[in-house]
């Protein structure tokens, strides 16, 4: 007799004893009147209990556990805080001495270089190469008074209804108050906050995304970038 | 409890041997569930582990159980080191790390000691090609629904610690326990 396929979930479960317990009084509630169910439990109760048995963890000998043990404990107290500075010079001294070095030996090879470079070429190099910028004429200016007196209309001319030559408008008439703008200032403000928000939101959504799919392949060894692409 | 940790805190030498000595064996099974059954890797993998949570003490807050909250630090130093040697795999040499990959002998574990069944050789016999198969069926499951199993059937943890460990819903290890035993009884219909 076959178990019920809508209690799949459920028996798996039971057998690995991960039922809430409401859900545990439905099921044993539901095996009291279902042979199929029952048997099939029991089944694969059984075939769990055969693989734990059969796939035992190895356990660390006593000789092993020391032996971590102490070696944890080595490793803690070679890396103390009062430890740190006397391993920072070990670390630095020999990096200065490299940079050091490199420094030396780059110098005395420059001059060398220089130095052979001079008994190569004895000829002096010219003295000024005319540049083409140098040789280009000087671009003609437009007279700006003559522009703008051009730009006026004839009618107006000898008026005194000339029109400025910037004209500013008067801020002051035209918005006596500085209120509004404020706020309209404020709601653009919060506006744009808005929309960062929304930006962090989604960034944020992402990389918890990309941390997800990481760990996935990283556990299971293979590159998951195609999946990560699809889902972004 | 915090007495203990503010000991384990000074490096005090005691403390520490009954803080490994009551995890050490527990945080090793995880270590070994989770290297696939390598044993020296859940050997380091367990030594780094311990290191970092005696470093890191301080973090502990006690929401969740020490055990629990060592398990997480062995998780998360398994996955470091992963990150490292695919970075450095794939920088030394790619074409031999995606051999490996492809190589299912690779994860087959050293044999099991000698328990008191094996007196009879059919029996030996059959114990091993369980121990074959049912390793390879687990091997071929996704890794988050091995490790799940795994934790569940041979470490013992509850739903609620395995989620912990792995940072994600219960009803997600939940789902994953129930594909991999549906996975391992189709896969092992002989031996179920």
């Amino acid at each position: 007799m076959a178990a019920c396929s809508h209690y799949k979930e459920t028996l798996v479960l039971a057998v690995h004893e991960a039922l809430t317990p409401d859900e545990r009084i439905a099921w044993e509630q539901h095996c009291a009147g279902c042979e199929g169910c029952r048997s099939e439990q029991e089944r694969l109760r059984a075939f769990i209990l055969n693989a734990k048995e059969s796939l035992c963890v190895p356990a660390l000998t006593a000789e092993q556990e020391q032996a971590l043990s102490i070696r944890v404990q080595r490793a803690l107290h070679s890396h103390t805080p009062d430890a740190r500075p006397e391993r920072m010079g070990w670390v630095l001294a020999p990096a200065f001495a490299a940079c050091l070095v490199l420094v030396v030996a780059g110098w005395f090879g420059l001059k060398n270089f220089s130095g052979n470079s001079s008994a190569i070429s004895p000829e002096p190099a010219p003295q000024k190469i005319t540049s083409a910028a140098e040789e280009r004429p000087e671009k003609q200016r437009p007279d700006i008074a003559a522009v703008s007196a051009a730009r006026v209309p004839e009618k107006l001319v000898g008026t005194g209804k000339e029109l400025p030559a910037h004209p500013v408008p008067d801020t002051a008439a035209i918005s006596p108050e500085p209120a509004p703008a404020e706020i309209i200032s404020i709601n653009k403000e919060l506006l744009e906050y808005m929309d960062m928000l929304q930006e962090i939101e989604s960034l944020e959504q992402l990389v918890r995304l990309l941390d997800n799919q990481q760990e996935t392949s990283l556990l299971e060894g293979g590159s998951n970038a195609d999946r990560v692409r699809a889902h972004v | 409890m915090q007495d203990d940790i503010a000991q384990v805190r000074k490096y005090d030498r005691e403390a520490l041997a009954a803080l490994f000595g009551r995890h050490m064996q527990q945080a090793y099974a995880v270590s070994f569930q989770l290297c696939a059954g390598d044993r020296e890797q859940a050997r380091d993998l367990t030594q780094d582990a311990l290191l970092k949570a005696v470093r890191t003490i301080d973090t502990f807050k006690g929401e969740a159980a020490f055990q629990t909250w060592l398990y997480r630090i062995i998780y998360t130093t398994f996955l470091d080191s992963r990150k490292s040697f695919v970075r450095w795999a794939g920088v030394f040499s790619p074409v031999r790390w995606a051999q490996q990959n492809g190589d299912a002998d690779r994860d087959i574990p050293e044999e099991p000691p000698d328990s008191n069944v094996k007196n009879n050789p059919l029996n030996a016999l059959q114990e091993k090609q369980l121990d074959r198969e049912l390793h390879e069926a687990l091997h071929g499951l996704p890794a988050k629904q091995r490790i799940v199993f795994q934790f569940k059937v041979f470490n013992d943890m509850s739903i609620k610690d395995i989620a912990h460990v792995l940072n994600c819903a219960e009803g997600t290890v939940k789902s994953h326990l129930f594909r991999a035993t549906q996975h391992l009884q189709k896969t092992l219909r002989d031996w179920a």
